[in-house]
């Protein structure tokens, strides 16, 4: 029998704490933030389809967090910390690549740019929610 | 259980009650500092700032509030408070240091960040980059991200986030080494300590509105996902000097060329046979989760080289100095970094380096003329600014000298991590690449920053004794807060913005035709924060300014469109802060300017003057 190549070793930050009592948790407890995250999408998009005053701190935080966020959830990392921060540079690191994309192909379009945004974190939050993950 | 002997329910045992309290005023002085300090910085006087930066106006019931915070995070730490109240000191201690400039002064401060805000404010206008306009339109993607952003935000351009850029970005940084301290201190203290320690040592002040504040965000990620994920394990790198080939690539069988382990220079240095065998191990993941964090590793090094020149080729070296360390366990990552980078390069930046190859290829290797432009040539300027150089090199060479010792330290418990060392140490090579304007000192200093604090904590712990432990933290801590104070904020004095110099440009802008030419002495102006592409903007030759006026009026006279002087004390203060010009230099070429008869005064306001061709 081969040795292990890799030596396992518990991640020394706690990962998502499991339920305390046995059985499933109830729905909206399991599905509380990434429905959280997939409903802010489309109320970034209202806000800012209809110039809505005072948008700013809500639209910046989302363009910078959620996109990322949604995507680092979607690869399983167990680290907490590292899915936030992972998710916050992802999220700087897709908005730069989808505008930077649309100024050298001539499409430039704010609105659209954060339609893209939205859609990717709406795919990739959608399977969590599915399947009930916390 | 019921009976008049029983406890009521609710009732606090003795013990229980005194740990709440004790965690109540382990946690307590770090709103109170944060309000404190807050105060004291509202009631300093901007006007006040004199050579020696930001400190001239610093209130001793400031002081007096770091020195509160900073004990009360020393009893916390090592009274084992809860992380959640560790954290809130690290916010308040960030917000303190790193906002300082920003509560105290009236307008955001640094010129650079206003040219930011217009390059962001003209792509938003019109959909395009500029390369011919500025280089750094080849790497737009920071100023692409934040021209979308104010545009759906509803915000006129990006000028209210300058003030919150610092503490947000150091917030950021912080999190993340964080987690790259808990790789070398998993117990909670160390990696804290590093956290705290890393706030005041990051004083380049590269945090501002910037690509170089997201990029470094990037890099940090990027770093700690491969020693988290992707680092090679012992049993790996034993099972490649028994076999003479990595587990997953492909290599001729046999035994590799093994160098000998130098015991003799072991036995000098007092370290044991084997300084590295407490080294971390990868941590356990799946499949799926190493293959989505490597695509998130390529997509953020991507997007960093497409927005910004410098950190992804800082990233590089260290990626290539990893995997020959073999402390990586992707051997083909520098590849394809490379491939990415050169793919670029080739493709999308052939404006930049079609027009500066010269200017790339002659300082490459050439450490020496590196060395100048970065150290040399910079020391120049009046008493406060030199102080405020030599406190930059005392700090830094504090930080680093903690560094080897808590290196040595390491390696002495037999916990020395390879890995963390080829990190401080591979951003040197930089310097054989390019001066980058005489700032790659810096940004060596920055790359190198966050694994050498990691390193410096180890020179402190662990300790044998708790009190002295705690006594060398605030001892350490309050040094190094005095020192970045002086560090970061001693070119306040032409830092800042004064809302004088705004205002005649503002101006400008509203009285001066398009295509203008606007002349300054100095590249100290708040001007290309809007309009950037409509006017053409001339800080005189080298930023020393002019020695005759009639080097003014010829460069006035070249557009037939008119032309305008601007003359503001935030250039008469760079010049002689930072330039070394002589006291009253700025104001002696008003005068001859005035008197000369070929100006004419339109604008004078608040010690800002504005000329046109008599």
């Amino acid at each position: 029998m081969s040795v292990p190549a890799r030596i396992l070793r518990p991640d020394p930050l706690p990962a998502r704490p499991g339920p305390v009592t046995g059985g499933r948790p109830p729905w909206w407890r399991r599905s509380g933030a990434p429905l959280l995250l997939l409903l802010s999408g489309p109320t970034v998009l209202l806000l800012a389809a209809l110039d809505a005053p005072a948008r700013a701190v809500p639209v910046i935080l989302y363009v910078l967090a959620v996109p990322g966020i949604a995507v680092v959830r979607l690869i399983g990392v167990a680290d907490r910390l590292m899915e936030t921060m992972l998710g916050v540079g992802l999220s700087l690191a897709l908005g730069m690549l989808v505008t930077q994309i649309m100024v050298y192909t001539g499409v430039w379009s704010p609105m659209a740019a954060l339609a893209i945004l939205v859609a990717i974190a709406t795919a990739c939050l959608a399977p969590a929610l599915r399947r009930g993950a916390p | 259980m019921s009976g008049p002997g029983a406890m009521p329910a609710r009732a606090l045992r003795p013990a229980t009650a005194w740990r709440r309290v004790a965690e109540v005023a382990t946690a307590a002085p770090a709103p109170v500092a944060l309000l404190a300090g807050h105060a004291a910085l509202r009631g300093a006087e901007e006007d006040a700032i004199g050579s020696l930066g930001l400190v001239d106006v610093l209130p001793m019931r400031f002081w007096a509030a770091i020195l509160l915070l900073t004990v009360g995070f020393a009893a916390a730490l090592f009274l084992a408070a809860r992380p959640v109240v560790l954290a809130g000191y690290v916010v308040a201690f960030t917000v303190l240091l790193h906002g300082a400039a920003s509560i105290v002064e009236s307008m955001p401060r640094f010129v650079p960040a206003w040219l930011h805000v217009g390059f962001a404010d003209y792509i938003a206008r019109t959909g395009q980059v500029a390369p011919d306009l500025d280089a750094r339109f080849s790497w737009p993607g920071f100023f692409t991200l934040s021209a979308m952003l104010t545009r759906v935000a509803g915000l006129p351009d990006a000028m209210p986030l300058l003030d919150w850029m610092p503490v947000a970005a150091n917030l950021c940084y912080a999190a993340v080494v964080y987690r790259l301290a808990r790789l070398s201190f998993p117990d909670s203290p160390g990696a804290w300590l590093v956290v705290w320690l890393f706030v005041p040592a990051n004083w380049v002040g590269q945090d501002y509105f910037s690509p170089q504040a997201v990029n470094f965000l990037f890099y940090l990620l990027i770093f700690v996902a491969l020693l988290v994920w992707f680092r090679t394990s012992r049993l790996d790198r034993l099972r490649h000097r028994q076999h003479g080939r990595p587990r997953h690539g492909a290599g001729p069988p046999g035994r590799t060329l093994r160098l000998p382990r130098p015991m003799w220079i072991l036995r000098l240095a007092g370290l044991p046979r084997a300084p590295l065998r407490g080294e971390p191990e990868p941590v356990a993941a799946g499949g799926r989760t190493l293959a989505g964090v490597m695509v998130v590793v390529l997509l953020l090094f991507t997007a960093s080289t497409m927005s910004h020149q410098l950190t992804p080729v800082a990233m590089v070296a260290p990626v290539v100095t990893l995997v020959l360390a073999r402390r990586c366990a992707v051997r083909a990552l520098p590849a394809l970094l490379v491939v990415i980078l050169a793919g670029y390069l080739s493709y999308l930046a052939q404006a930049y380096w079609s027009g500066h190859l010269d200017e790339l290829l002659t300082s490459f290797g050439r450490l020496g003329q590196t060395v100048d432009s970065g150290i040399a040539d910079r020391v120049r300027g009046d008493p406060g600014h030199l102080f405020a150089l030599r406190v930059r090199q005392w700090l830094t060479l504090g930080v680093w000298g903690l560094a080897a010792f808590g290196a040595w330290r390491s390696m002495r418990r037999g916990r020395g991590d390879l890995a963390v060392f080829v990190l401080a140490l591979a951003p040197f090579l930089l310097l054989f690449a390019q001066s980058y304007g005489g700032e790659v000192f810096l940004r060596v200093y920055l790359f190198a920053l966050p694994f050498a604090v990691v390193l410096a904590v180890a020179a402190l712990l662990p300790a044998r004794h708790t009190a002295v432990a705690a006594v060398l933290t605030v001892v350490v801590s309050l040094a190094m807060t005095g020192a970045f104070f002086v560090a970061r904020y001693g070119n306040e004095s032409f830092e800042r913005v004064r809302p004088g110099d705004v205002a005649a440009v503002e101006w400008l802008y509203a009285n001066a035709a398009p295509g203008s030419t606007f002349v300054a002495l100095t590249f100290n102006v708040t001007w290309r924060a809007r309009h950037v592409d409509e006017y053409r903007y001339t800080p005189l030759t080298d930023d020393r300014g002019p020695d005759e006026v009639t080097d003014i009026e010829a460069t006035m006279r070249t557009n037939p469109r008119g032309a305008y002087l601007i003359l503001t004390p935030g250039q008469y203060v760079m010049a002689e802060s930072f330039f070394g010009r002589p006291s009253g230099w700025g104001e002696a070429i008003e005068r001859q300017v005035a008197t000369s008869g070929l100006f004419r005064l339109v604008y004078a306001r608040e010690g800002a003057k504005i000329f046109v061709l008599a």
